[in-house]
């Protein structure tokens, strides 16, 4: 039977323990993390009695069975949860409060700098010639990219704040994993009883790491926490009972990446989905967006506002430049990339691209880049390159399939925002055109113009494809029809075009394994008197070089070389040995090719023997000796230079094909030069004879210019031998009925110019006697320095003392020579005859003022030398003279008129020469003849637009609603049109629209305002971009957007802030009422136990009593 | 609910700095004088207010633009008067020589005419504060009526009209050029001519003593075209007054809606405020009371 003293004391002792839980609890009260503890009271039982005792029902008292630690894992789950979104949103609101106060930190912002800049530029537009508003301007248009570039650095600042927070948090988090993981490893080897206090750190501990991100928990039966990321137990461990695994961030320039796990080893993870590195990521990739967003803006007032201002001019009278300059698209590869493509951004226009960001992904079945903008909406795509509005992107090198290219055309703008404006000046205030009725116009009509469609570049191939730029008989170019040939483009500047005529020739073409063998050439041809000849010439290698050469030839070009040299010779059908040159023919070869042309025969036919081979036979060209004509012509149908074209020949020209304008017009206004066409200067000689002796024969006197084109009329082989050309080139003159004539015997196959000029001279002196002139002895050679004039068919000369020598100067050159004799007497005389028969002369003072002392000195007498004479020879009664390449036919008698003439053969048929190119294409057209046309020219390099010309339209007939357009400096005549119904005309990328009945004869005006310092229109348009048109300006309301949208974010998380904080407080405290101490639960339960205590031990006493009672009895 | 000591203590302290953090808030709103101090307070009021700023700050733009035109069309309209004065005066010498026979009366009347053709010359080639000429279209740095050797007066600016934005849609033309000003009177002979020339046909017919055919008609109509002048600058004049008046129209109305929208309620705020001092007050005496009731007073 169980005693009560046992009973009792079991009381006393379950109370006292029960006691000292509570007294731990009061303690704990404001203990981090712990959790109530409370004593668990069990009966102690009685058990079953044995045969030697009695079994009771009474029990034997009470103990303490547990003491239990007050938690619930559901209620803690859900604190912890609620935990973590707190945080989340706390973090969060940090960084958009930050951000906030970034985008509006007070006056100064985005909106309001650029609502400053705005006004100054409505200031400049008050009065636009003053230099204090565009100062200020200036100022202004500074702030505009300075607060751009402060937003970009201190979002980026932010950025990096969020980053060392982010580090810190996940430090923090680290170590506090470290320190589960230690209370993981102790639960494993503690016994029941120590492991109290190890759970509440175990709890506290999780609970701290929830703040920084969620977790979902799992507890072993040992208590140990396992521990994984993100709401569910999918994520990734960060802990188990064993091991803790490293928590990493990298940060990439739009968002975190977190990465879980050893070193190398780690894989990535996107369940940081909640607690404070969720918020901080949710922060960090809010900036970058808002960021991009500013990035976006700088880049539209860039592009918006350079847009308008390039049309304006400046006060210097310049087209404007860009206002502000932002870096060029930038070029990001994706971080997963395989192959080794990259890309190249070709910007054609910044004032065309869309701010918008895209992402290039290779698709390797399709071969195709494939562009998607931030919405995946797919923008573009190619498989080298893509073409956007206003920029190329090409791509090179090998992609392998998913491979990323990511090209951001506004990113790091605001950053890079400058203002480009150096100086007041470089405001462009002005419109770059004005439009304007003449004052003197009959009618009121008004006047506006604008842009007009760009006149498209024409399709025909340009100058430099067509021709080489030679005037070259080998280099010149052969064309198979008449018609439009070549565009000069706008930058040319000079034009040099010489109209051929074709040379007879021969084309063998030998088979590369016949040349070593080729042994005999036969030609069959007409003469230049139009009577067959023929000629054969023997090739063999061996007659040549002898059997001790090895192979024979080797290229056709060898053959050619000795054949032009005359180093081989042939027989012609008289059996008469020949050279090549001697029947006037010049060969070219290359390699198996060899043409020989003739200079003024025509090709029948030929034959080549190849030794064993076949019999070559070759392709002949006729001769044509009619040089095509050369027109040139604007795309207008103004016809600058040629032949005019009857009204037939207009309307097959004219056309779209040979690259006129659809309205073009024939118009002979400016037709070579008889009225020039703006500054171009046009020289048109339609023959041979005009090309190669310009004369000019008025009155008494003519002058020839000679002309040489030794790479036209000489003997050329083209370097390729497809192409040769015979001496062809001969000059006639004739004076007063006697005719001359030189040819390359006279003046060589090198002859310049001024040989042809020599030679020809030399011609007509020939048979006249020379003028001599002797003096008598002198006792002393004059002293240097001493000068005596002569006179000679008109000429003075001045024979002077150089050195002790005798020199002569003035006059024609090496017309006269003067010597001392070995007997001191002065010989003067001329080098070549002189035709009138006329004397040299001492001039006399009254010519040259001491004259007659010098004379002296010289051995000489004033007057006139002998009269020269020679048999057979009568004096004409003209004089020739000749300076560089131009001869000067002078009669002796004022008023007797010059009979001269002069005719020329060439292969130039016609030579067009133009200067001062206008700026705008030409078309070269061909007609009639050999069309075989050489070509030099000058293209200058292309330079800054200059402001285009002004132009006036003019009205050639009101009822009809012709006008014309002119160019107003030159008058020039630049292209007609016909109104439309709304009185709309168009040239030259100009719209003109006339507004109210028009007289014949009104004018209007379209100027480049160069000098409109006035005029503030183009401000007026750089202003409008204030507020939005279409997707162009409206920076402030974009702005707006920005920071309401970051306001929003910022109210709406403060909103699931204190959502998130109260809902968390509610589960801390439900939590707490379970598992914290309440002071007032705990003094009750210290009366009750207290109580109870107290009560035990009365019943101790009680048993005592019962004891007493018991033994007083006995 | 068994309540947690910690809890309760920790959650009561919580209260007290949010409504600290409350009354901070109305303290700020109550020194800006501003009911929205942050876009967060209310983002799309607060966008409504930077749009409505944006709009007032044109406006004051479009008011200062509008000042500046006055001055402009004023002197253009001063210069313009001055010229019809002077035109008139032509007129009387015309009349005058018309009737007057004398060879040396229409002389000095020639003299005159002269003088006052110069002096309207001088007028078209007035110039601004800042030197540049009224007239001149836009070339107004030029002087745009120039003498040829022959002694006509020939316009060499151009016909461009300055014009300024006085709201966004509107302009305001701020000049006239001096072709339209002083070459385009409606000839009778049909056409236009110039008031020059006409000063300069009556000045080569009473040179050459020639009374007759003076252009009476013509000098008419020029005094009829400056006047006409005159009234264009005054349209735009009142263009601008009119502007002038609807843009401050506007600004008071916009003003009016930023206050609304962005100005504090400073007696509901200071109400607000004297509740919350009371609420933390109260709080913190009834924390200070509850904490002190314990049961643990009660065990002796």
């Amino acid at each position: 039977m169980s005693s009560l003293f046992d009973i009792g004391r079991s009381g006393l002792q379950s109370y006292r323990r029960a006691l000292s839980v509570t007294g731990q609890n009061i303690a704990n009260v404001n203990t981090e993390g712990y959790k109530r503890r409370e004593a668990e009271m069990k009966e102690v039982s009685a058990g079953q009695g044995d045969i030697y005792s009695v079994s009771s029902n009474s029990g034997l008292g009470v103990r303490v069975s547990d003491i239990k630690r007050s938690f619930d894992e559901f209620l803690l789950n859900k604190a912890r949860n609620a935990g973590a979104n707190a945080e989340t949103s706390t973090a969060y609101l940090e960084a958009l409060e930050q951000l906030q106060a970034v985008l509006v930190p007070g006056e100064g912002n985005i909106g309001t700098v650029l609502e400053e800049f705005f006004a100054s530029l409505h200031d400049v537009s008050n009065v636009p010639a003053e230099m204090g508003p565009r100062v200020v301007a200036m100022e202004r248009g500074r702030a505009v990219a300075d607060v751009f570039n402060e937003v970009a650095r201190s979002i980026g600042t932010l950025k990096d704040g969020l980053v060392t927070q982010t580090n810190q948090a996940i430090d923090d988090l680290n170590a506090l994993v470290k320190g589960l993981l230690n209370v993981n490893r102790q639960l494993t080897k503690a016994d029941a009883g120590a492991s109290k206090s190890l759970l509440d750190s175990r709890d506290m501990i999780i609970d701290k790491i929830s703040g920084f991100v969620e977790v979902n928990t799992s507890i072993d039966a040992q208590g140990r926490a396992t521990l994984r990321l993100g709401g569910t137990a999918a994520g990734p461990k960060i802990i188990d009972a064993a091991k803790a695994y490293t928590l990493r961030v990298t940060s990439l320039d739009d968002r975190f990446v977190f990465k879980v796990g050893a070193q190398g080893a780690e894989t990535l993870t996107n369940q940081v989905t909640n607690g404070r590195l969720a918020g901080l990521e949710r922060g960090y990739r809010t900036a970058f967006e808002t960021a991009g967003k500013i990035d976006d803006l700088a880049h539209l007032v860039a592009r918006d506002m350079n847009a308008v201002h390039r049309k304006g001019i400046t006060l210097d009278g310049e087209y404007g430049g860009d206002l502000f300059m932002a870096r060029r698209p930038i070029v990001d590869f994706g971080p997963a990339n395989v192959g080794q493509a990259y890309a190249e951004v070709d910007v054609e226009d910044m004032t065309l691209i869309e701010p918008k960001r895209i992402g290039f992904t290779y698709n390797e079945s399709q071969k195709k880049w494939i562009g998607r903008d931030n919405l995946g909406e797919i923008v573009a795509s190619g498989t080298s390159s893509v073409t956007l509005p206003g920029m190329t992107i090409r791509f090179v090198g090998q992609p392998f399939d998913n491979d990323e290219i990511i090209v951001d055309p506004s990113r790091a703008a605001a950053e890079s925002l400058v203002f480009a404006l150096k100086r007041g000046e470089e405001f462009a205030a002005a419109a770059a055109r004005l439009a304007y009725a003449d004052s003197a116009n009959a009618s009121t009509s008004l006047v506006t113009a604008k842009d007009g469609e760009a006149v498209a570049t024409s399709d025909l191939p340009e100058l430099s494809t067509v021709f080489g730029n030679a005037i070259s008989s080998v280099a010149a170019t052969e064309f198979l029809k008449d018609g439009a040939v070549a565009m000069v483009p706008k930058n040319a500047d000079k034009l040099d075009l010489v109209s051929l005529v074709q040379q007879g020739s021969f084309s063998f073409s030998v088979a590369a394994e016949d040349i070593a063998n080729v042994s005999m050439m036969t030609l069959s041809y007409t003469d230049a008197a139009g009577d067959a000849a023929a000629v054969s010439f023997s090739l063999s290698h061996v007659l040549h070089y002898g059997s001790t050469e090895e192979a024979g030839w080797t290229d056709m070009g060898q053959i050619a070389d000795l054949l032009n040299i005359g180093a081989i010779t042939g027989s012609d059908s008289n059996s008469n040995q020949v050279t090549l040159a001697d029947i006037g023919a010049r060969a070219a070869a290359s390699d198996g090719t060899l043409v020989i042309s003739l200079a003024d025969g025509n090709a029948v036919s030929g034959s080549m023997f190849t030794g064993g081979g076949p019999i070559v036979y070759p392709d002949t060209t006729s001769r044509n000796a009619t040089a095509s004509t050369i027109h040139v012509f604007t795309r207008e149908g103004r016809h600058l230079a040629g032949e005019a074209l009857d009204a037939s020949s207009q309307a097959s020209l004219l056309t779209a094909d040979n690259g006129f304008l659809a309205d073009a017009e024939y118009d002979t206004t400016h037709l070579n030069g008889v009225s020039a066409y703006l500054d171009t200067g046009v020289v048109r000689r339609s023959s041979a004879t005009e090309t190669m002796i310009q004369s000019q024969v008025s009155g008494s006197t003519g002058t020839f210019d000679f002309v040489r084109l030794a790479d036209v009329d000489g003997d050329v082989s083209a370097d390729n031998g497809t192409m040769a050309h015979a001496e062809s080139a001969s000059y006639s003159l004739t004076i007063e009925g006697f005719t001359k004539t030189v040819t390359v015997d006279d003046f060589g196959p090198d002859g310049t110019s001024e040989d042809v000029a020599r030679a020809m001279i030399a011609k007509f002196r020939d048979d006249a006697p020379r003028a001599t002139l002797a003096g008598s002895a002198v006792s002393n050679l004059p002293v240097d320095g001493t000068t005596v004039a002569i006179g000679f068919e008109g000429n003075t000369y001045n024979i002077s003392m150089v050195d002790g020598e005798v020199a002569v100067t003035g006059g024609e050159e090496g017309r006269i020579y003067a010597f001392f004799s070995n007997d001191d007497k002065l010989y003067v005389s001329s080098t070549s005859g002189t035709i009138g028969a006329e004397a040299i002369e001492v001039l006399a003072n009254s010519d040259v003022s001491g004259n007659s002392d010098a004379a002296t000195a010289f051995g000489l007498t004033v007057g006139a030398g002998p009269t020269p004479t020679a048999s057979g020879f009568s004096a004409y009664d003209y004089r020739l003279s000749i300076d560089g390449a131009r001869i000067t036919a002078s009669r002796t008698s004022d008023t007797a008129t010059l009979t001269a003439s002069a005719s020329a053969t060439s292969s130039v048929g016609e030579r067009l020469t133009m200067t001062d190119l206008p700026d705008e294409e030409l078309i070269i057209i061909v007609t009639d003849g050999a069309r075989k046309i050489a070509a030099g020219y000058d293209i200058l390099p292309d330079s800054a637009p200059p402001l285009p010309a002004d132009m006036t339209v003019k009205v050639l007939d009101a009822a009809a609603g012709t006008v014309e357009f002119l160019d107003t400096a030159t008058g020039s005549s630049l292209a007609t049109r016909t109104l439309d119904s709304n009185q709309i005309a168009a040239a030259r990328g100009i719209e003109v629209k006339l507004d109210g009945i028009l007289q014949t004869g009104d004018k209007f005006h379209v100027t480049s305002n160069g000098n409109g310092i006035g005029d503030a229109r183009n401000m007026l348009d750089l202003t409008a971009l204030q507020t939005p048109m279409g997707d162009r300006g409206g920076f402030q309301d974009v702005f707006t957007r920005v920071v309401s949208g970051v306001g929003s974010s910022l109210q709406s998380t403060k909103v699931t802030n204190e959502a998130a904080t109260e809902l968390h407080n509610a589960s801390l405290e439900i939590e707490s009422s379970f598992s914290g101490v309440s002071l007032d639960a705990e003094a009750a339960n210290l009366i009750q136990q207290q109580q109870a205590y107290q009560a035990s031990a009365r019943i101790l006493s009680t048993a005592r009593e019962i004891f007493r009672t018991l033994l007083e009895s006995v | 609910m068994q309540v947690s000591t910690k809890i309760f203590n920790k959650q009561s302290v919580e209260a007290f700095s949010d409504l600290t953090g409350q009354i901070q808030k109305k303290q700020e709103q109550v020194a800006s004088g501003k009911h929205l101090t942050k876009p967060s307070d209310d983002p799309v009021k607060a966008a409504r207010v930077m749009v409505v700023k944006e709009q007032r700050a044109q406006n004051d733009q479009f008011l200062r633009n509008i000042d500046i035109s006055y001055v402009k069309l004023g002197l253009t309209e001063g210069a313009l008067e001055e010229v019809g004065n002077l035109l008139t005066r032509a007129y009387e010498i015309t009349v005058q020589a018309a009737s007057d026979t004398s060879a040396t009366g229409r002389a000095s009347l020639a003299i005159e005419m002269k003088g006052l053709r110069d002096n309207v010359r001088d007028l078209a080639n007035a110039t601004d504060a800042s030197g540049r000429s009224i007239f001149g279209g836009f070339k107004i740095g030029d002087v745009p009526f120039t003498v040829g050797v022959d002694g006509t007066t020939s316009y060499v600016g151009d016909r461009g009209a300055h014009t300024i934005k006085i709201s966004p849609s509107m302009e305001l033309q701020t000049s006239i050029d001096g072709s339209s000003a002083f070459e385009r009177v409606p000839a009778t002979s049909g056409g236009f001519t110039s008031v020059f020339n006409i000063m300069d046909t009556v000045v080569a017919k009473l040179d050459s003593g020639d009374g007759k055919d003076l252009p009476m008609d013509d000098m008419q109509a020029a005094i009829a075209h400056i006047s006409d002048q005159r009234a264009v600058i005054g349209a735009q004049m009142n263009k601008a007054d009119n502007q002038r008046r609807v843009l401050e129209n506007r600004n008071i109305v916009l003003t009016e809606n930023i206050g609304e929208m962005e100005d504090a309620d400073l007696s509901k705020i200071v109400t607000d405020l004297q509740n919350l001092l009371v609420n933390k007050e109260v709080a913190q005496k009834t924390f200070a009371r509850i904490s002190q009731l314990s049961l643990f007073d009660m065990i002796a």
